[in-house]
């Protein structure tokens, strides 16, 4: 009786059917849709993370630059003695420069340790990222009495007005990339481990000290390099010994070019001196607990979790994130909300409606629970009726995401500081072209180059949206548990009429 | 003043006496006193009440007052009669229908049906009386719209015990159908029946379960003469065959007149026609 009854009445009342059901449908659709998408933005932001800190990363330590008195806290140039005149009245200049990027500072070797030794670290791995700007051009040589250059340019002589001037006719560019220092052997962590060799080889012991590189694939291209030849860093040449890709979504890895850790802290002038120390806990409950050791252990450094790691993913995907997080859940929640009061308010209207018929079946000699179960069922059946049709049109909207594929761009920064553009440059004017390969692209005509912006990845990730098993039963969880209110509420209503009253009700 | 039912009130029909009323009346004709007293054990069993209200007041309350709809009811209805219970509107019938149906208790005073006090029983025990004791046939029929006529009937084995299978709920209510003459019209639903088949309906989810007691609140009132006439001949007929007690609320007389005893209840009082 019981299924015949739900039958016949889900088929033959079915204007109230169909409103619990299409509201159901929408808000279960909706929370379908924005969970995979939210699946699918962790996943990319999990991606981005890992092409700069590589697998298994999951505490980082960073140093924050200390600034001091001589810090004008932008790279400078020195081209007084390498610089050749020509004979039309033309500077030729042609400088390279390695450093730590603006913003960061350096951590000591007896930090890696201090890090290694730490209860319930895996393992610890410290780089050391640097970046290699090299400025050179032709500069043409004029007589000015305004020296006003900020960055330090003390024989060329600047003839516009100080904020937007320029070099009167100069043409230069300035190629920016960049280095990062890892240990040759024994990475259980650190950049390398997100990448594939695609050509060549990395690092063995053997490597140490040796001014060879490998190239991230993208910058390789960019860049017209294949194993063999030879790269300048720091006006020394190396030997490309391999080319590695991300193995993730994103189209680079976490830096343009890798050396061997010594090599780049004997080039960079920090002996035994590394940016970031990359751990990897030895269970992800240690997490919480090694951060906090560790803050209490290098009280000058940034610890981050994967958590913080995530918050410092900008760029669209950042913008979807929050859009995801914010709107999409808080949609969500009203949608769903609303949902559920539609199939409370229509059940117990419906019970409403059928005062006398509950009054009658309790005449007959039906029990509270009978008619409270009748009712329940009913809805839950509309619940699920709608759950499933949302399930199906979530499902559909899912494998829309997926056809379209969105592409979103992501920048996640390998320092506790992320350096925007450099400002108040001195090199307006000429005709500057720059090319940053790993960040932010400087070239801005009051600009220089930011600190920070070179050691940060930007790629592009497609977003991919997955169906997973927990979504489906999210669904299918949540539909149940609306028409299961529903139903408890007109049920319990139903239960509540007095026989006598329902049938003098209607009388 | 207290008004009893267990008198001798004079019938137009059978002229019976409470003594004389047959456990299971058989054939068309109204039943006699000089039938029904053929046998000792027959009038030994008819005298054995199916109710007895004693004292019973029932109040409600509306806002801020008491509105009393029975006062202090005394009442004895014998198993197998056919009584008649008339009255203006308000003046308490359907009330005394619902403490009859065990769908509600008095404020006061006892209604033993058999030997069960209908004002001392929980609500679970006042569903099972309903579900096994008690037939209900409304004045608007009061079917499951979205059930078939067959289904309507089988509704009436939901709170059976013990719990009887499919195949046999579906086969009494089928054959309670037929009974009453719809037996073309198991599958229709209440909207593809008329009035008249609709009380049928009605009738045999009422009866299928086989009650002691068959308790109608203006059964006809609703239908014109000729089918309001079928379905007295169809109750009657029932209550012959089956030996049911029948208690039935009307505002017309020639239906009041068809009863073996006629009551009278007004301001919430009873007294015999």
């Amino acid at each position: 009786m019981f299924l015949t009854y739900l039958r016949r009445e889900l088929t033959n009342r079915k204007k109230q059917t169909v409103i619990i059901a299409v509201g159901m449908a929408l808000a279960i659709a909706l929370v379908v849709i924005v969970s995979s998408i939210a699946g699918g933005v962790k996943a990319a932001q999990a991606s981005v993370l890992q092409s700069v800190y590589g697998v298994g990363t999951d505490i980082t330590v960073t140093k924050t630059e200390e600034p001091s008195a001589s810090s004008t806290g932008r790279p400078s140039f020195d081209f007084g003695g390498r610089d050749s005149a020509s004979g039309d009245g033309s500077t030729d200049l042609s400088q390279s420069r390695l450093a730590v990027p603006r913003g960061s500072g350096t951590l000591t070797s007896a930090d890696v340790e201090t890090v290694t030794s730490t209860s319930g670290v895996r393992a610890a791995t410290g780089v050391l990222t640097l970046e290699n700007s090299t400025f050179s051009g032709q500069v043409q040589q004029q007589q000015s009495d305004d020296s006003g250059s900020s960055d330090g340019s003390d024989t060329s002589t600047q003839q516009g007005p100080p904020a937007g001037g320029g070099f009167g006719g100069g043409s230069f560019s300035v190629d920016s990339f960049t280095v990062t220092g890892i240990p040759v052997s024994g990475d259980a962590v650190g950049p390398l481990t997100s990448t594939e060799r695609t050509e060549g080889r990395t690092f063995t012991a053997k490597d140490a000290g040796k001014d060879v590189v490998v190239l991230d694939s993208s910058y390789a291209k960019s860049e017209s390099k294949a194993v063999g030849d030879t790269v300048e860093i720091g006006g020394e040449d190396f030997e490309v010994i391999g080319i590695v890709a991300s193995t993730g979504s994103s189209s680079t890895t976490g830096s343009n070019t890798y050396v061997p850790l010594d090599t780049a802290q004997r080039l960079a002038d920090l002996d035994g001196e590394v940016t970031s120390i990359y751990v990897s806990a030895g269970s992800s409950s240690d997490v919480s607990t090694i951060e906090s050791a560790l803050q209490d252990q290098l009280t000058d450094a940034t610890v981050s979790t994967e958590a913080d790691l995530a918050s410092s993913v900008s760029g669209s995907l950042s913008t979807a994130s929050s859009l995801v997080s914010n709107l999409g859940t808080w949609l969500s929640i009203v949608v769903l909300a609303a949902a559920f009061l539609i199939a409370i308010l229509f059940t117990i209207s419906g019970v409403t409606r059928r005062t006398r018929e509950f009054g009658t079946l309790k005449a007959i000699g039906w029990s509270n629970g009978r008619i409270t179960r009748q009712v329940a069922g009913e809805s839950l059946v509309q619940g699920l009726i709608g759950g499933v049709i949302g399930a199906v049109a979530g499902l559909i909207g899912i494998l829309v995401v997926n056809v379209i594929s969105p592409t979103i761009s992501a920048s996640a920064s390998s320092t506790a500081n992320r350096g925007g553009m450099g400002g108040g440059g001195g090199m307006p004017g000429g005709a500057a072209t720059a090319a940053a390969g790993g960040g932010a692209a400087g070239g801005a005509p009051a600009g220089g180059f930011g600190g920070g912006a070179s050691t940060a990845s930007t790629t592009e990730v497609v977003l991919h949206a997955p169906v997973t098993v927990e979504v489906i039963l999210l669904a299918i969880g949540l539909s149940v548990l609306g028409g299961l209110i529903a139903g408890a509420l007109g049920g319990w209503r139903a239960s509540r009429l007095r026989p006598a009253e329902a049938l003098r009700s209607v009388a | 003043m207290r008004r009893t039912g267990t008198g001798t009130p004079p019938d137009p029909h059978t002229n019976t006496t409470d003594a004389h009323i047959p456990s299971t009346p058989t054939g068309g004709a109204p039943v006699t006193s000089t039938e029904t007293a053929a046998t000792a054990t027959e009038a030994s069993s008819a005298s054995r009440p199916m109710y007895r209200l004693q004292g019973v007041t029932k109040t409600y309350r509306q806002k801020n007052r008491t509105v009393p709809a029975l006062t202090d009811v005394d009442l004895t209805i014998p198993k197998g009669q056919l009584v008649a219970v008339q009255g203006p509107t308000g003046g308490g019938k359907s009330t005394l229908l619902q403490m009859l149906g065990a769908l509600d208790r008095p404020s006061a005073g006892s209604v033993l049906l058999g030997d069960q006090d209908v004002a001392k029983l929980g609500d679970g025990a006042l569903t099972s009386l309903r579900a096994t004791e008690i037939g209900f046939v409304f004045q608007s029929f009061n079917l499951i719209p979205t059930l078939t006529a067959l289904e309507n009937v089988e509704t009436a084995f939901a709170g059976a015990r013990p719990a009887r299978s499919r195949a046999d709920v579906r086969e009494r209510a089928a054959a309670a159908l037929r009974e009453v003459g719809l037996g073309e019209r198991l599958d229709h639903l209440p909207s593809e029946l008329s009035g008249g088949q609709q009380q049928r309906v009605a009738i045999a989810r009422a009866l299928v379960k086989d009650p002691s007691v068959l308790l109608a609140d203006e059964p006809t009132g609703a239908l014109d003469e000729a089918t309001r006439d079928e379905i007295m001949g169809l109750i009657e007929k029932q209550w012959r065959d089956r030996g049911l007690t029948v208690v039935i609320v009307t505002h017309d007389s020639w239906v009041a007149r068809r009863a073996e005893r006629r009551l009278r209840i007004e301001q919430g009082q009873v007294r015999e026609l």
